[in-house]
Formats: structure tokens, C-alpha cells, sequence
């Protein structure tokens, strides 16, 4: 498999957008804003439309609309308070209009690729770009690691202690909307957004702390990716694709099995009792 | 210290409050009374300098503010994070990026004095309600705060439990830490060197509304 040159370019690529997604992917889910990956994903699709038709870079224009679109949840979110979903709902709704209505005027190829992802087609100025994201994402998630936990627990209260919330919330914002605009051109637009939730939502699942969540995420968004990889090359599937059915098989063991040990421990108190 | 000198705050043409003057000492235990949406919030957002006054001048000379607001209405149970996590974050703030040995130390020594060490690895989820607002009032005094500010921290909890938060704040106090404690309860602020009543967006000291007869509001 790692004769070729293609194969190992997507394994280096999935190994550095597994870590990207839910590092960043994972606050969202935490702030309870899971489907915004999904908002972000059509945006980028929209961004990505507006450039394949306007002559301009697409992954440019399409990381441009990701923050644009971003932004407005986070203002929606305000607007809106307990039902900041709402948000969500009308920034998808408006990237799915723009980029149904603009992809017919695109080349059907071109757009597709963006669709489903290209990862075995990736040229080494891409690789770079992901090497850059990985790398300011790993700054961004050591440096901010306390502050964004204390931020997420309680926006309120972390702004009294002096942390700049704002700031702090614009930048992740950024650097997620970079993150599923670079990630569509490798995995595909409608397998990103599963990518940024999944992983974390398995690690939620093994009841843990906030830590422990964040680890484990990589565990299972590096099972996901590489084995997507992996069952592309033996099977010949679309690797994105795999990587999401992957992402939705490891959250389903793990319900089962966490559902199977609390019966067997609750059977296990009852025998004793 | 705080102080409050003429300050007055408004929303959507409603006066929220109306040329407040206030002064809280340093090591003084002030409590404060009054019915919902009297005006208390604002005030207490304007102390925490989450809001800014729009006439009168505000002071405030502490360097660590730490804040406790109610239970009721949040939804901590819902946030995974274990309880030594959350106690954590109360050391992290201006200055703070990342929890050395020393911090580790006191959220320990925090842990410990609130009965929660055995308990540090536990989920918020876990914990019953007595429990979490103990854990949130560690993170709240971890970091050491000249100035503990409360807000109906005692809202949704059983007689027991509100009993040993109300004796908790008490032994703060004696301490030397300087609190502003909002409460629904009159007998919470026994100790309380003043109390303070505010109502329509108006502060009044808590025996002047005694006489006028005003105290059925909050007992």
C-alpha cells in the first residue's frame, strides 16, 4: 500500500486532519452547536461554488464564507439564547440555496471532487497548507487548552476571571472555519461535518472528564480517517465516505458496550445485594 | 472596596437603577435583599464589571473578584468535566494560562476543605446538588479572592446543604475576605455587618425598609 507516493501523502494528510478535527470540533460540540459543522460544510460548499463560477480561488473564496458564516452564528446564537440552533438552521439553509442554485452554473467535476473529497489526488502545496493548519491548531489548543475549558463551562464567569472571551471565541471560530473549508478538499464537504462531531461524541460517551474526552476523540477521529484510507486502497470505496461510516460505527459499538457493562455491573451490585 | 457613587443604569428606556450610592469596606460582609427584578442583577453585573454605568462613578479596588452565581437554571450537570477539573478552572484567569505544581496543590487543599477529594474524579453529572454547588464554591475561592461575590447561591438547594454553604460563606468572612451576598433569605446574613434592600432600582439600608414595613417582600 505504501508503494505508492498518492497512498502516502493521504495517510499523512487523514493523520493531520484527524488530530485538526476534534481539537476544534470538540468545543463546538461541548457549547452544544454540533450541527454547526454541517452549517460550516455547506457554506464552504457555497464558497466553493461562488469560486468555480467567479474564476477566483475556490478554497479561498470558501474559506472566506466558512467564517463569514461562523460569524453569524455566533451572532445568531446571541439573538436567539436557549435556541441558538436556530442559528444554525439559517445559516445551512442559506449555504444549501446559494450552492444548489450556483453549482449548476460550475463544471459537475470540479464540484463533485469537493463533495466527496479527493485525498488520493492531493498535490504537496495542499499537504502544506494541511501541515500549517495542524500546526497552528496544536498552538492554539495547548496554549488555550485551560481557558477554553473554564469558557465553555461558563462564558460568564471565565470573562470575570479576566480571560477576553471574545477574542478567544472569534479565534477558534477562524481557525474551525479554516478547518472544514481546508478538510472539504481532502474528505469532502458532507464528511467533514460528520468528522468535527463524531469523534467527540463517541469520547462523551465513555463518561470521562474533560481531558480524558479530548484524548480519546483523537483515538477514534484517528481510527476513522486511517481506516478510511485504508478501505479505499483494499476495497476501493471512497475514502471519505468510509471515514464516516467508520465514525458512525465506532459511536455505536460504544454504545453498546457501555449499555452492556451497566447491565452487567447493575446484574453484578444485585447478585451481591 | 467597591463604590458606587451615583450610578445609574438603564435598558430600553426602563430605569434599572436609579443614582445608586454604595460602599462596600474592605473585609466587610454586606448583604443584600430585595424581590426579583427589583434591580439586584444589574447591580451585582455592574460590581462584576460585566456592564458599565452609564451616569455616576463606579470603584473597584480589589484585584481577585471571585463570583458565585445560582445553581437553578444551569445546566452543570450536562457539562462533562470531573469535579477536580472544574475547581481548576478557578485559578485560571489574567495572568493564568496553565496550572503549575503549586496550583495542583491548592486545588487539593480546596478539594480537602470542602469534603470533595474523595470525589475529584467524579463528573459533574454525578454529583448530587449539594455536592456541585460545594465543588463550584472551591473554584470559586481556589485562586485565593480578596472579594467573594454571591448570588442566591443557596437557590435550589435542600435545608442541610443551604445550611453549610450559609456557614461556609460565615467562615469566609471571619477569613477576612470581603463579601457581597445576595440572598432571598433574611437569617442568611446574621452575620452580615449591613444589609441592604434594593427595589425598583432604588438601594435602601435593610432596616429602613424594616421600618417602613416593607419586610414581608423577602420573608
Amino acid at each position: 500500500m505504501f508503494h505508492y507516493e498518492f497512498m502516502i501523502i493521504a495517510f499523512v494528510v487523514a493523520t493531520m486532519l484527524a488530530l485538526v478535527f476534534p481539537l476544534l470540533g470538540g468545543p463546538v460540540v461541548y457549547k452544544k452547536l454540533s450541527s454547526s459543522g454541517d452549517a460550516l460544510a455547506h457554506s464552504s460548499l457555497a464558497g466553493i461554488a461562488i469560486g468555480l463560477v467567479s474564476g477566483l480561488n475556490p478554497m479561498l473564496i470558501s474559506i472566506i464564507t466558512c467564517v463569514v458564516s461562523f460569524l453569524i452564528i455566533g451572532v445568531l446564537r446571541r439573538k436567539f439564547g436557549k435556541h441558538a440552533e436556530i442559528g444554525v438552521v439559517v445559516v445551512l439553509s442559506g449555504a444549501i440555496a446559494l450552492s444548489g442554485i450556483l453549482s449548476g452554473y460550475a463544471k459537475a467535476a470540479n464540484f463533485d471532487s469537493y463533495l466527496f473529497g479527493s485525498i488520493l489526488l492531493l498535490s504537496y502545496e495542499e499537504v502544506y497548507v494541511v501541515a500549517g493548519l495542524l500546526l497552528v491548531t496544536l498552538l492554539f489548543s495547548i496554549f488555550f487548552y485551560q481557558r477554553q475549558l473554564h469558557c465553555l463551562y461558563s462564558e460568564e464567569e471565565a470573562h470575570i476571571s479576566g480571560i477576553k472571551t471574545g477574542w478567544l471565541d472569534l479565534l477558534h471560530s477562524l481557525l474551525f472555519a479554516l478547518a472544514v473549508a481546508i478538510g472539504s478538499k481532502a474528505v469532502g464537504a458532507l464528511v467533514v461535518s460528520s468528522m468535527v462531531v463524531l469523534p467527540t461524541a463517541s469520547a462523551l460517551l465513555l463518561r470521562k472528564g474533560y481531558c480524558f474526552t479530548l484524548f480519546a476523540s483523537l483515538g477514534y477521529s484517528l481510527l476513522a480517517m486511517l481506516g478510511g484510507i485504508v478501505a479505499s486502497y483494499y476495497l476501493d470505496w471512497k475514502p471519505g465516505a468510509t471515514s464516516a461510516g467508520i465514525a458512525v460505527s465506532a459511536l455505536l459499538i460504544t454504545l453498546i458496550v457501555r449499555a452492556l457493562v451497566t447491565f452487567f455491573k447493575k446484574k453484578a451490585l444485585a447478585s451481591r445485594g | 472596596m467597591i463604590e458606587f457613587s451615583h450610578v445609574s443604569f438603564s435598558y430600553a428606556d426602563r430605569a434599572l437603577l436609579k443614582d445608586i450610592s454604595f460602599r462596600l469596606e474592605d473585609g466587610q460582609f454586606v448583604g443584600i435583599l430585595g424581590p426579583n427584578g427589583g434591580g439586584k442583577s444589574t447591580f451585582l453585573k455592574l460590581a462584576l464589571g460585566i456592564l458599565k454605568p452609564q451616569s455616576g462613578t463606579l470603584t473597584v479596588t480589589d484585584q481577585v473578584i471571585a463570583y458565585l452565581s445560582q445553581t437553578s437554571g444551569r445546566d452543570d450537570h450536562d457539562f462533562q468535566c470531573t469535579v477536580e477539573e472544574l475547581v481548576g478552572m478557578g485559578l485560571i484567569g489574567r495572568k493564568k494560562w496553565f496550572l503549575n505544581r503549586d496550583d495542583k496543590k491548592k486545588v487539593e487543599a480546596a478539594l480537602h476543605r470542602f469534603d470533595l477529594y474523595p470525589l475529584r474524579k467524579k463528573l459533574l453529572r454525578e454529583l448530587s446538588g449539594g455536592q456541585l454547588q460545594r465543588a463550584r464554591l472551591a473554584k470559586t475561592i481556589v485562586a485565593d479572592p480578596t472579594l467573594v461575590i454571591f448570588d442566591e447561591p443557596d437557590a435550589g438547594l435542600d435545608e442541610e446543604n443551604h445550611h453549610r454553604l450559609v456557614h461556609l460563606i460565615n467562615e469566609l468572612h471571619q477569613e477576612g475576605k470581603t463579601i457581597l451576598f445576595v440572598s432571598h433569605h433574611p437569617h442568611d446574613l446574621e452575620e452580615a455587618d449591613a444589609i441592604y434592600f434594593i427595589e425598583d432600582g432604588e438601594i435602601l439600608s435593610y432596616q429602613h425598609e424594616l421600618e417602613r414595613g416593607h419586610h414581608h417582600v423577602s420573608l
